[in-house]
C-alpha cells in the first residue's frame, strides 16, 4: 500500500511538473479543498483497507459527494464573506488524523502479533 | 509481490491526483491571495472610487487649464483687447475673493465666545473661565478644517497671514487689539462647522465644560468684510 502511495505521488508530481498547468488565483482555495479531499480519501482507504471492509461503492461516493460540499462551502463563504471553507478544512484535517490514528494503531497490533508469535 | 485490488487501482489514481494539485498548488503564485472579509472589500471600494474621482477631478481641472490656454492664444492672436481684459478682470475678481481683498456673503454660522459668570471655586485660578487667544486660536483652525472659506473674529477678516496672539485680557490679530466678547463669523457648510465644535470632543463643548461661555448658531446671509489692511511681500518674491 505505501509503495503504490509513493509511487502514484510521484508519478502526479511529475505529471503536475511535465504539463504545467495553470489555472487563476481566485480558484487557489477550490484547489486546496480538493487537495484536501483527496488526502482525507487516499487516508480513508487506506483505514478501511487495514480494517478489511473497503467497499469502493461507499469510497467513490464519499470522494466525490465530500468534494462536492467542499467546493459548495467556499463558493458559498465567498459569496457571503464568511470564511466558510474553515468547516471543511476543520472537518478534513480532523478525519485525516483520526483516520491515521487508527491506521497506526492496527500497523502496530499487527506487528505485536507477529513478535508474540515468535 | 503487491497484489493489485480495486482498492490499490483507486489509491493509485487518487494519490497521482494528489501530486498533480499539489505541484499546482505549490507553483500557483498565491502570495498576495488571502481570505477578504466583505467588509474589507467595502473599504476597498470606497476606496477606490474616491481615488478615482479625485482622478476625475484632476482630469477635468487639466482640461480646464487647457481650455484656458487656448482662449488665451486665441485672443492673442486675434488681438481682441476687449476679451483679455474681460478675462483678466474676472480673474483678477477670483484672486481678490482668494486673497480676502473683498467682503464676502453667504450662509454659515456666528460663534459667540465670552468669559464665564459662574462663581470661581474656591482657590480656583480666574484663567479657567477667560477666553484665551487660544481658543480663538484653536476655533478659527476646527472652522479652517471644516472647509470655512472666510472668517471673521470681530468684523476682523482672518487672512492666511494672520496671527492671533495674547495681549492681556484682549487679544491681538495682526497688531490690532480686540476685546471680549468676541464673535466670531464663518461662511461654510454650517452644520458641519456647528457638529465639528459641539460634539463631544469638540472644542466648543470643551470650552462650555471649562465655564466658558461659547454659543453657536447657523445664519442665513452673514457678510464678512475684506482685509482692511494693505499687505506686501518684503522679503518674498515669485520664484518663478
Amino acid at each position: 500500500m505505501i509503495i503504490i502511495i509513493a509511487i502514484g505521488l510521484i508519478i502526479g508530481i511529475c505529471i503536475g511538473f511535465a504539463f504545467n498547468i495553470t489555472f487563476p488565483s481566485v480558484y487557489s482555495f477550490y484547489i486546496t479543498m480538493a487537495l484536501l479531499a483527496a488526502l482525507d480519501s487516499v487516508i480513508g482507504a487506506a483505514r478501511a483497507h487495514m480494517e478489511e471492509k473497503y467497499d469502493s461503492l461507499v469510497f467513490g461516493t464519499g470522494f466525490i459527494c465530500n468534494a462536492l460540499l467542499a467546493a459548495l462551502l467556499t463558493w458559498m463563504g465567498d459569496k457571503l464573506g464568511i470564511p466558510l471553507y474553515y468547516a471543511a478544512i476543520l472537518v478534513f484535517g480532523g478525519r485525516l488524523f483520526n483516520n491515521l490514528a487508527v491506521v497506526r494503531r492496527i500497523a502496530i497490533d499487527r506487528y505485536r502479533e507477529k513478535q508474540n508469535e515468535q | 509481490m503487491i497484489k493489485i485490488g480495486k482498492i490499490e487501482i483507486t489509491v493509485f489514481l487518487l494519490c497521482i491526483v494528489i501530486g498533480i494539485l499539489l505541484v499546482i498548488q505549490i507553483r500557483a503564485d498565491n502570495s498576495g491571495n488571502m481570505y477578504v472579509s466583505a467588509s474589507e472589500i467595502d473599504d476597498y471600494i470606497a476606496q477606490i472610487e474616491s481615488e478615482r474621482a479625485n482622478i476625475d477631478a484632476i482630469k477635468e481641472q487639466i482640461e480646464e487649464s487647457k481650455r484656458q490656454l487656448a482662449d488665451y492664444e486665441e485672443s492673442a492672436k486675434e488681438k481682441d483687447n476687449a476679451t483679455i481684459q474681460a478675462k483678466l478682470t474676472s480673474e483678477l475678481e477670483s484672486f481678490r475673493s482668494m486673497s480676502c481683498a473683498d467682503a464676502m456673503r453667504g450662509s454659515g454660522v456666528k460663534i459667540v465666545v465670552d468669559d464665564g459668570t459662574r462663581p470661581l471655586y474656591e482657590g480656583e485660578d480666574i484663567n479657567d473661565i477667560i477666553v484665551h487667544d487660544i481658543d480663538i486660536l484653536l476655533i478659527v483652525n476646527e472652522l479652517k478644517r471644516c472647509k470655512a472659506e472666510a472668517i471673521a473674529v470681530n468684523g476682523h477678516r482672518i487672512t492666511p497671514y494672520t496671527s492671533i496672539v495674547c495681549s492681556g485680557y484682549t487679544i491681538r490679530m495682526d497688531g490690532m487689539v480686540y476685546a471680549r466678547p468676541f464673535e466670531i463669523t464663518a461662511i461654510g457648510d454650517a452644520k458641519r462647522m456647528s457638529g465639528a465644535l459641539l460634539a463631544p470632543e469638540g472644542y466648543g463643548t470643551y470650552l462650555r465644560e471649562w465655564g466658558v461661555l461659547f454659543t453657536i448658531e447657523s445664519v442665513e446671509n452673514v457678510e464678512i468684510p475684506a482685509y482692511s489692511e494693505e499687505e506686501s511681500f518684503k522679503y518674498a518674491e515669485p520664484a518663478n
